[in-house]
C-alpha cells in the first residue's frame, strides 16, 4: 500500500518536473532577440524559413533565394515581413525587383484566395519602367506569396491604398493578377 | 456647344464642414455642421481595438447622401453627389467609384447598423466630396473643407478630327467657352484653380498658342487658333474628368478631312488627298509609347523612352506610307494621352492595325535586346461576345464594370482579335529578327493595358532596353531606328500577304 502510493507520488512528481521543463523553456526567449528585452511586436514570432523570388542578372528568369527569418504568426503579418524582405533586395546572384525605397505598407488576405498588396509611391516613382522591368515586378511579388502560401489564387497590387492603372504603364493592374499566369 | 455627359457640371457643390468635438476616450457624438441652414446633426462614435469609429448612417445624413443596401451581396453603398462609396462589413477595402482604397481598419457591422473608422473620412468620404479632411492640432477636431475644382494640367493634342485642347480636372466643373473675336477662343472655369499660376503652350495643329492663367475668379484660358481653323466643339468628359475643346475646319461626320490629312503629311505620296477615302487600304495607328508628363524608362546616357519611341514611330510612319497604308499616330509631340485614350483613338479611326512602340527598361544594363508582346488577359472574369471591328467603340466610365458604348468590357474588347495579333506579332518578330542585328527575346503574350480596348489586331513592340548602354546609343542612331522601321513595315506587310490582302 505505502510502496503503491509513494509509486504515484513519484510518478506525479517526474510529470510535474517534465511540465516545468518544457513551461520554463517555452518561455525562454529566441536566440535573434534584440538586447534590452522582448519587443511587444515580436512576440509570438517564430523562426521560419521563407523563399524569397527574385530575378536573374539579364530578366531572362527567377532565381529563388532561401531565408530564416523571424515571422509574426499571423498570415497578413507573415505575408508583410515576407514582402519587406523582398523589397530590400537579394543577398545571392539574384537582381532586386522592387524600386529602391519600395515599402510594404500592409497585405490583406480576402476569403476566395485573393491577397491584396499595399506598397508605398516608390514603386511607381522609383520604378526602371519598361513592360519587362513591370512584369518581373509582379512575378517576383505574386512567386513570393505563392511559394509561402500555397493556397492563394491571386494578388492585386494597391499604391499608397490606392488602385492604379499600371505599375510603369504597360500591364494591367485594374484586375487581380492570377497565381496560374505568372509563375 | 456640346452637351457635357452625365451629371450638370457644378449643380452639386456642396460646402461641409466638420466641426467637432474631439473624440472622446469611448465613444460619444461628433458635432457636423452645415453652413447652409440646416439643423446641426450628430455623429454618434464608438472605440473598436483603441481606434475612433464613426456611424455610417449619421455621416450619410450629415453630408445629404443616400444608403443603399444589398443583402443578396452584403454590400454598403454610400452615394455622395455623382460619386459612390461602396463597402462591406469586416473589409477594410472600401471603393470610390470601383477604385480600391484601403481604410486601415475594416468596416463594422454591429447591432444593425455600419461603423467606419475615423481614416473614412481622408480616404473615402473627403475625395468624395472634392474636400480635404484637417484635423485641428489643438481640439482634435474635424473639418471637412470644399476644395473647388482644380486644372491639374493643360495639352495640346492632334486628332484625326482636329486639334485638341485638353483642360485635365480633378472632378467636374462648370465651364463657359466662346469666341468673342475671329481666331480666339476663351475658356472659363469659373471657381477653378490651375496648379501652376501660369501655363504657356506652344502650337500644335490648328491652335498656335495657349496661355492659362489663375486668379480669384477661375482658370481662363485663351486658346489661338490658325491654319485654316472654322470651327470649334467644347464638351466636358469623365474618366478622367475634363474639357475638350476640339478646334477643326468644319467638314463635319468625317473623323478626317482630306485637307487635314494632307497637312499632316500623312497620306501616302502620290495620293488624291482630296479624292474619296479609299476603304481597300488599311490604316495603322502608331502608338508611340508615354510622352508629356510620363517619360517611361530612361537610359544610363540620360535618353528619356518618350522621346525614342517618338523618333522610332515618325520613321515607321514614313516607311509604313511608302508600303502604301494610311497611317495616323496617337500622338505626334511630346504630349500625354491617357492608355485607355490610345486605343480609343484608333477605334474611331477605324484603324485595321495597332502597333504601340516602346523602349524596355531594367534595374541594371544586363539585360537587352527586342521583343514583341500581344494582349493575352489575365482577368478573371471573361464571357464571350461578338466582333466589333473598327466600331468606333469610345471608352465610357460604366457604373459597374468598365463599359462602352457597345455594351462590351473595355477590358475584353482585344480578346476577339487574339489569334490575329499573335500572328502579326510573329510576323513582324520574323522581319526584325532577319533584318536587324540585336538580340532577340522572342513573342510574348501578356495583359497590355493599352491593347485591351483596341478593336483589331494590336501588337506592342520593346524595340530594345534603353536602359542597357548599347540599345540606348542604337536608338540614339538614325540609320538604326530607319533599318528597324523598315524591318517592322515589311512584317507588317508580311502579316497582311499571309492573309491574301496584298500581293
Amino acid at each position: 500500500m505505502d510502496v503503491k502510493r509513494m509509486k504515484v507520488v513519484v510518478v506525479a512528481l517526474v510529470l510535474v518536473a517534465i511540465a516545468l521543463v518544457f513551461v520554463l523553456r517555452d518561455r525562454e526567449p529566441p536566440a535573434d532577440m534584440p538586447e534590452g528585452g522582448v519587443l511587444e511586436e515580436e512576440m509570438g514570432r517564430g523562426i521560419q524559413s521563407v523563399t524569397l523570388v527574385f530575378a536573374d542578372r539579364a530578366a531572362t528568369g527567377m532565381v529563388e533565394e532561401r531565408r530564416e527569418l523571424a515571422v509574426p504568426e499571423d498570415r497578413a503579418g507573415r505575408a508583410k515581413r515576407i514582402l519587406s524582405e523582398l523589397a530590400a533586395g537579394p543577398t545571392q546572384s539574384g537582381v532586386r525587383t522592387l524600386p529602391q525605397g519600395t515599402r510594404v505598407l500592409s497585405v490583406f488576405f480576402d476569403e476566395q484566395g485573393g491577397v491584396f498588396v499595399d506598397l508605398s509611391r516608390e514603386l511607381v516613382d522609383n520604378h526602371p519602367g519598361g513592360s519587362t522591368g513591370e512584369l518581373f515586378t509582379i512575378r517576383s511579388v505574386v512567386q513570393t506569396l505563392a511559394a509561402n502560401f500555397p493556397d492563394i489564387e491571386s494578388v492585386r497590387f494597391l499604391v499608397e491604398g490606392e488602385e492604379v492603372e499600371t505599375i510603369a504603364g504597360h500591364i494591367d493592374a485594374s484586375v487581380p493578377f492570377l497565381v496560374g499566369h505568372y509563375r | 456647344m456640346r452637351k457635357p455627359l452625365g451629371a450638370s457640371a457644378g449643380a452639386w457643390i456642396v460646402t461641409a464642414f466638420l466641426l467637432a468635438s474631439p473624440f472622446r476616450a469611448l465613444g460619444g457624438t461628433l458635432v457636423i455642421d452645415f453652413p447652409e441652414g440646416r439643423s446641426p446633426s450628430r455623429v454618434e462614435t464608438r472605440q473598436v481595438d483603441g481606434v475612433a469609429y464613426l456611424r455610417l448612417a449619421d455621416l450619410a445624413h450629415g453630408v445629404g447622401g443616400a444608403r443603399h443596401w444589398n443583402a443578396n451581396t452584403g454590400k454598403m453603398t454610400l452615394t455622395v453627389g455623382p460619386r459612390r462609396i461602396a463597402m462591406s462589413a469586416g473589409n477594410p477595402l472600401v471603393t470610390l467609384d470601383r477604385v480600391v482604397r484601403n481604410l486601415g481598419r475594416p468596416v463594422v457591422l454591429t447591432d444593425g447598423a455600419f461603423w467606419v473608422p475615423e481614416s473614412f473620412l481622408r480616404h473615402a468620404l473627403g475625395p468624395a466630396m472634392n474636400a480635404e479632411v484637417v484635423k485641428g492640432a489643438e481640439d482634435g477636431a474635424y473639418r471637412l473643407v470644399k476644395l473647388g475644382p482644380v486644372v491639374t494640367s493643360v495639352e495640346i493634342e492632334e486628332r484625326p478630327d482636329g486639334t485638341a485642347v485638353v483642360l485635365w480636372l480633378n472632378e467636374l466643373a462648370d465651364f463657359v467657352a466662346e469666341s468673342a473675336e475671329r481666331g480666339a477662343i476663351e475658356v472659363v472655369v469659373e471657381g477653378g484653380r490651375l496648379v501652376d499660376t501660369l501655363a504657356v503652350l506652344e502650337g500644335v495643329g490648328f491652335v498656335s498658342s495657349v496661355v492659362t492663367a489663375g486668379d480669384e475668379e477661375g482658370v481662363r484660358a485663351d486658346i489661338r487658333v490658325g491654319g485654316g481653323a472654322t470651327s470649334f466643339e467644347a464638351g466636358l468628359f469623365h474618366d478622367p474628368y475634363r474639357i475638350e475643346i476640339l478646334v477643326g475646319s468644319g467638314h463635319d461626320a468625317s473623323f478626317m478631312t482630306p485637307a487635314l490629312k494632307e497637312r499632316q503629311g500623312l497620306l501616302p505620296a502620290g495620293r488624291d488627298v482630296l479624292g474619296a477615302w479609299d476603304p481597300d487600304v488599311e490604316t495603322i495607328m502608331i502608338d508611340p509609347g508615354h510622352g508629356g508628363r510620363d517619360p517611361g524608362a530612361s537610359g544610363p546616357a540620360g535618353s528619356a523612352e518618350k522621346d525614342a519611341t517618338l523618333a522610332l514611330a515618325l520613321e515607321l510612319s514614313r516607311a509604313l506610307q511608302r508600303e502604301g497604308y494610311y497611317v495616323f499616330m496617337t500622338r505626334s509631340s511630346d504630349s500625354y494621352v491617357p492608355l485607355k485614350r490610345r486605343a480609343e483613338l484608333s477605334n474611331l479611326a477605324a484603324a485595321d492595325i495597332f502597333v504601340s512602340l516602346q523602349a524596355d527598361g531594367w534595374y541594371s544594363q544586363s539585360a537587352g535586346g527586342f521583343r514583341v508582346a500581344y494582349h493575352a488577359p489575365t482577368a478573371v472574369r471573361w464571357r464571350p461576345h461578338g466582333r466589333s471591328r473598327g466600331a468606333g467603340l469610345r471608352y465610357v466610365e460604366g457604373a459597374e464594370a468598365g463599359g462602352n458604348e457597345s455594351g462590351l468590357e473595355w477590358e475584353h474588347v482585344q480578346d476577339a482579335f487574339r489569334d490575329e495579333s499573335r500572328q502579326l506579332a510573329r510576323s513582324v518578330h520574323d522581319r526584325m529578327a532577319e533584318d536587324l542585328a540585336v538580340s532577340d527575346r522572342g513573342v510574348a503574350a501578356r495583359s497590355l493595358s493599352v491593347l485591351s480596348g483596341c478593336a483589331m489586331p494590336a501588337i506592342m513592340i520593346e524595340i530594345g532596353f534603353i536602359s542597357n548602354g548599347g540599345d540606348e546609343e542604337r536608338l540614339a542612331d538614325e540609320e538604326f531606328r530607319r533599318d528597324a522601321a523598315r524591318a517592322i513595315a515589311r512584317g507588317i506587310v508580311d502579316y497582311h500577304r499571309s492573309l491574301g490582302g496584298r500581293d
